[in-house]
């Protein structure tokens, strides 16, 4: 897969809408895999940017001003123009990223500039790593981005709630085709029918009772949940009518959401509007309107054309049913050839677990995600202690193409790569990768970022052999390539799987710098101990890192500190430092002559953190900055007088040698 | 040489015929459940059902049907139909609860008949019910054609029960007729109670519900019990080839197979309930198979052909579905068609067949052999098994040997014809694949021994007698 802009945006036969939303797909898909100062990445961006200046004064892509940019089966629509989707594109690649964002399409005006297409790119793409599912969009998209409004993919069945009139028959969505809903006696009879249903039943009388719980009477909790079935009936397409396991999950799961909405509220039942109810049927709508649910029904049409049942007709039982004789001799003959069974030779295979992780692992990979969690315990349980036949099954599911250089099986590969690799990830299973040989060092350096994240997962806490491959592998794709990395490799949910903070900072490595600190910024302080370590025990000799050892608590020094002390190791600026000298005194950063002098003060009367106070002192009367020298004066003055009074000898008088420097 | 002995035409036909319309009217309820009334799938089915009932009615030459039910028994002309009984429990079980003695079929039924009565036998609640009531719920939706009998009282004579058959059924000692299948003493109770789990368990996955597996344990376990306490009988539902219409035989007799194989090998009681219990649910993907395509009779196209794979698929998705489901089952759903060098479903990796998937794939692929289909002869168990020595990679090779030397080219209960003419049944299989324990039951003109005179001959150890020929009679016409 290629990220840069394809050839055929070139010509200028292509229109402008498929350009523009080519454009996109491109820009997208390089900052999946570069950082965003990457030349390739501002390149495509800026491509993108002149191509949606262009667009705005297009009739075709901006009819109204504003370009809107929104999915349908089969294609992407830019204004007025609709774009092809073709499997194995990055088109596809990318409407395969905004749908699991709950996202249908955007709205982008004049306003929109680059950084506010980083910042959705970059959350778009954060979010599909993501491996929580059933978060609302409010809690998916809840910033701005200039110049862009996003459009929520609610349900829409096979065509959108306001292309239906009151009778209930639409034309279908534009360009689909159109497909029939049942027609109103139809609909009423399967709402009766669907209503007698023990599953729907239960549900329409549960929330009856919730309806008198609330001071209503049951038969408008019933009425309710009729009238969502009856609006539901509404929006089903002939189609349908083959799959009714879709139907009823379709409406238990609508039923489910408005009886859970009404458990927590007191009030009875109220008409729900009809934007809530598409809100409501999008989570249920995948089973039915996914890309298997449309192929079923499609094929299931094509079927129903030939209801007709014939009578049947005798044909030979078997293809080599004519040549095979009724001969007891030769059958003896046969079975003698035929090696005989020992009874116990079997026991080892009788339950095959490579056998089951088989069928398991090819629905991890071909089964949409939600449907896979019912399957992730199973493989985990199974995989607990796997043979070399299961670690090596594992490796097929990893291994990239060999003879097949097409788009579409780099893409298949990506898929089941992405799906098995943060199967192993999120399992704690990831050393399996390396074992079945399915990703090597050369590899990672080779194809770094790529798999980096994997990488780290596969690395085993103290294992020297396996310290000294991570570091080989900073030092040789450098510490710039690194740093630029580092913030895009993953989000924080994966970032801090499995203590994975702890197993790659447990080796003093200055190399692994660019990655403690994105531990520590995505990380947040769960974070903050492990860098600690990590920091001190690089056993740096600096004055900044003898503050780490002031104080003992990690969580007593602030990530703010934190990320610039690594920033100064990173950017070189820590030999400066070394090469300075006490006196003449020598500016310290503000902002550590400040947590200084913080920590001081914060601990001033505590006797259990005196020492690590005259410490501290010790060290800040290394340096005189306007800070330190007002601390040390106050120390030097009566509060300084009042605490000493209350200290043992020994640190009375260690303190004050320190002071005599003033 | 092993000949086999073919069915009679002629009288039987007409209970053929009535074990089609029941078969059919089975289908109709089972797929009025799953669907709505007025979806095709039901409406073909109930438009069968009123062409058939008239083709029947012209055939006997009647102007009315009447089908009795009494004693887990359907009856036409005071003839229990044994072979319809067995997958006829949702006929049979709502007749018994409100007391009916069957049910009356008139000449000129339309569609608008059998809904309602369709409507009446695939209600949930029907405690409240009685006859009277039923008739006048028929009635009131204008259904003038259909009607449920009265009561079955013995002495009067005008029911389509026979008094003695009910006498002689409700003692479970069958008398016998000339190739009739009372011989083979079916559990029929078990039988009947398995098909509908198996109805059941259809009519849930097409309703997107889930399975209820701890029944289907308990029904294999059942069985498996049937089989070591009374094998002969156990195994004659292996036997038992009527095709129906879901294929739930299909399963049930791949289970049968799959219980005795596992048995024969010694393997844990619990392993064996599990393989059973696989091999009850390796087809339940059928259920997401559409109509058309499972019951096609003529070839089929590629994209049918593509479709009627994927129930493999949709078997392991079914099972995947529940928490509760064995890994095992789902390899064996998933796998029961794969060889040891691929096939559907294609996955990235190279297949590894457990023993228990591969004693299922064996039993699955003897039964579609030796069963009977309407597009296809049935088959004798030898020439079955030459097939499928004859299919390279398929399976493994001393699994299969171990098969036929458990199953045997004679089943256990079949009847045979011995080289001195005399009649007996196949009491065990022994070592020698072609020479079974038997038990000699009738003389050389068919008349059977006194129970006192019938004996029992290990054929592997009495050279004077051997196995002439399998006798696969109109068994359960």
């Amino acid at each position: 897969m290629n990220p840069t802009p394809q050839q055929s945006h070139l010509t200028s036969d292509v229109p402008l809408a498929a350009q523009l939303v080519e454009r996109f797909a491109d820009f997208v898909k390089s900052f999946a895999i570069y950082p965003e100062n990457n030349g390739r990445v501002q390149a495509n961006l800026a491509a993108l940017l002149e191509k949606l200046q262009a667009g705005f004064g297009d009739e075709d892509c901006a009819p109204k001003g504003t370009i809107n940019i929104s999915l349908h089966p089969g294609n992407i629509r830019v204004g007025r123009v609709g774009v092809e989707l073709r499997s194995g594109t990055n088109l596809d690649w990318l409407r395969s990223r905004l749908v699991r964002s709950l996202l249908s399409g955007l709205k982008i005006d004049s306003g929109v500039n680059a950084q506010s297409v980083v910042e959705f790119t970059r959350q778009l793409l954060e979010q599909y790593t993501r491996d929580q599912l059933d978060q609302e969009f409010e809690q998916l998209w809840q910033e701005a981005f200039e110049g862009i409004e996003l459009l929520h993919r609610l349900f829409d069945g096979m065509f959108t709630l306001d292309e239906l009139d009151d009778n209930g028959s639409g034309d279908g969505r534009e360009g689909d085709g159109g497909s029939l809903s049942l027609d109103l006696e139809s609909r009423a009879r399967l709402v009766e029918e669907l209503c007698e249903r023990e599953g729907i039943r239960s549900r329409l009388d549960h929330l009856g009772a919730l309806a008198e719980q609330a001071g209503q009477t049951a038969q408008i909790g019933d009425r309710h949940g009729i009238d969502i079935i009856g609006r539901i009936a509404r929006l089903l397409p002939v189609e349908v009518m083959n799959d009714p396991a879709a139907i009823m999950k379709i409406i238990m799961a609508a039923l489910d959401q408005v009886t859970e909405t009404l458990e927590e509220s007191e009030e009875g039942p109220e008409p729900i509007a009809d934007s809530d109810l598409s809100k409501l049927l999008f989570a249920a709508r995948h089973h039915l309107f996914g890309r298997e649910g449309v192929a079923a029904c499609a094929a299931a049409e094509k079927l129903r054309e030939s209801a007709e049942r014939s009578k049947p007709g005798l044909r030979p039982g078997h293809a080599r049913d004519a040549e095979i004789v009724d001969d007891i001799d030769l059958f003896r003959a046969d079975i003698s050839k035929l090696p005989p069974l020992d009874d116990h030779e079997f026991e080892r295979d009788l339950v095959l677990t490579t056998e089951q992780v088989g069928v398991l692992m090819h629905f991890l990979v071909n089964w949409e995600s939600k449907r896979s969690r019912t399957l992730y315990g199973r493989l985990v349980e199974l995989l607990q202690e796997p043979g070399q036949r299961e670690i090596e099954l594992i490796g097929t599911y990893l291994a990239r193409p060999v003879e097949d250089d097409s788009e579409e099986a780099w893409n298949d590969w990506r898929h089941r790569h992405g799906r098995t690799s943060q199967f192993l990830a999120a399992n704690d299973l990831a050393w399996m990768v390396r074992e079945a040989g399915a990703l090597d060092p050369e590899d990672v350096v080779e194809r770094f970022p790529e798999d980096f994240t994997l990488f780290l997962h596969t690395l085993r806490a103290g294992d020297a052999q396996d310290g000294r491959t991570l570091g080989e592998i900073c030092q040789r794709v450098g510490v710039a390539a690194l740093d630029e990395a580092c913030p895009l490799l993953a989000d924080r949910d994966s970032l801090m799987l499995h203590g994975l903070p702890q197993r790659i900072l447990s080796w003093p490595l200055q190399e692994t710098l660019p990655i403690a600190r994105t531990f520590l910024t995505k990380g947040g302080p769960e974070a903050r101990p492990p860098v600690v370590a990590y920091l001190r025990s690089l056993g740096l000799d600096l004055p900044e890192a003898c503050l780490l050892r002031v104080f003992r608590d990690p969580m007593e020094i602030s990530e703010k500190y934190l990320v610039g002390f690594m920033q100064i190791l990173l950017t070189g600026q820590w030999r400066k430092l070394s090469e300075m000298h006490p006196s003449p005194p020598t500016p310290l950063s503000r902002h550590i002559s400040r947590e200084i002098v913080r920590y001081a003060r914060d601990n001033e009367g505590d006797p259990a953190a005196v020492g690590r106070v005259a410490y501290a002192i010790k060290f800040l009367s290394r340096f005189r900055t306007e800070d330190s020298t007002t601390l040390l004066r106050e120390l030097a003055g009566n509060r300084f007088t009042q605490f000493l009074s209350r200290v043992p000898a020994s640190i009375r008088d260690a303190a004050r040698e320190v002071l005599k420097v003033y | 040489m092993c000949q086999m002995h073919h069915q009679q035409a002629g009288e039987v036909r007409t209970n053929v015929g009535v074990s089609e319309f029941v078969e059919e009217l089975v289908v109709a309820i089972t797929s009025i459940r799953v669907y709505w009334h007025e979806h095709p799938r039901v409406q073909t089915s109930l438009e069968t059902l009123v062409e058939g009932l008239e083709e029947l009615l012209e055939r006997m030459d009647t102007q009315q049907l009447d089908l009795g039910a009494s004693e887990g028994y359907l009856f036409v002309g005071k003839r229990p139909l044994l072979g319809a009984s067995l997958a006829a429990a949702r006929i049979l079980e709502p007749l018994d609860i409100i007391g009916s003695g069957g049910i009356s079929f008139r000449r000129g039924a339309a569609i608008s008949d059998f809904v309602p009565l369709m409507q009446l036998l695939s209600r949930k609640r029907l405690e409240d019910i009685d006859v009277e009531s039923a008739n006048g719920f028929l009635e009131s939706e204008r259904c003038t054609a259909i009607s449920c009998l009265p009561p079955f009282r013995r002495g009067r004579g005008d029911s389509p029960i026979a008094d003695e058959v009910v006498d002689v059924l409700g003692t479970r000692e069958f008398q016998r007729e000339s190739d009739n299948l009372f011989a083979l003493d079916i559990p029929v109770r078990m039988y009947q109670e398995v098909v509908d789990h198996m109805q059941s368990a259809m009519v849930s996955v097409c309703s997107g519900e889930g399975l209820d597996l701890d029944a289907t344990k308990g029904h294999v376990e059942t069985i498996l019990r049937k089989i070591e306490d009374d094998p002969k009988a156990a195994l004659s539902m292996s036997r038992y080839e009527q095709y129906d219409a879901f294929t739930f035989g299909h399963s049930i007799r791949v289970c049968m197979f799959a219980l005795s194989f596992a048995r024969a090998m010694h393997l844990e009681p619990e392993l064996v309930n599990r393989i059973g219990a696989a091999a009850l649910l390796h087809d339940v993907g059928k259920a997401r198979v559409p109509f058309e395509v499972l019951h096609s009779t003529g070839r089929l196209s590629d994209d049918e052909r593509r479709e009627m794979s994927r129930h493999a698929v949709h078997g392991a998705e079914i099972l995947l579905e529940m928490d509760s489901s064995d890994p095992l089952a789902i390899a064996a759903a998933f796998g029961h068609h794969r060889t040891m060098a691929g096939g559907y479903p294609a996955t990235l990796h190279t297949p590894t067949l457990s023993t228990a998937t591969s004693i299922v794939k064996i039993c699955d692929v003897y039964e579609a052999l030796t069963a009977v289909r309407p597009y296809k002869d049935r088959m004798s168990p030898m020439r079955a098994f030459r097939i499928m020595m004859s299919m390279n990679d398929h399976f493994d090779p001393k699994l299969l040997r171990k098969f036929m030397q458990v199953t045997g080219i004679y089943p256990i209960g079949s009847r045979v014809r011995l080289s001195n003419g005399e009649i007996a049944r196949v009491f065990s299989q022994t070592s020698i694949v072609d020479r079974p324990t038997v038990d000699v039951e009738e003389l050389t003109n068919g008349e059977p021994y006194a129970r006192d005179q019938q004996r029992r001959v290990d054929l592997s150890s009495d050279d004077s007698v051997s196995v002439d020929e399998l006798l696969l009679g109109a068994e359960m016409s």
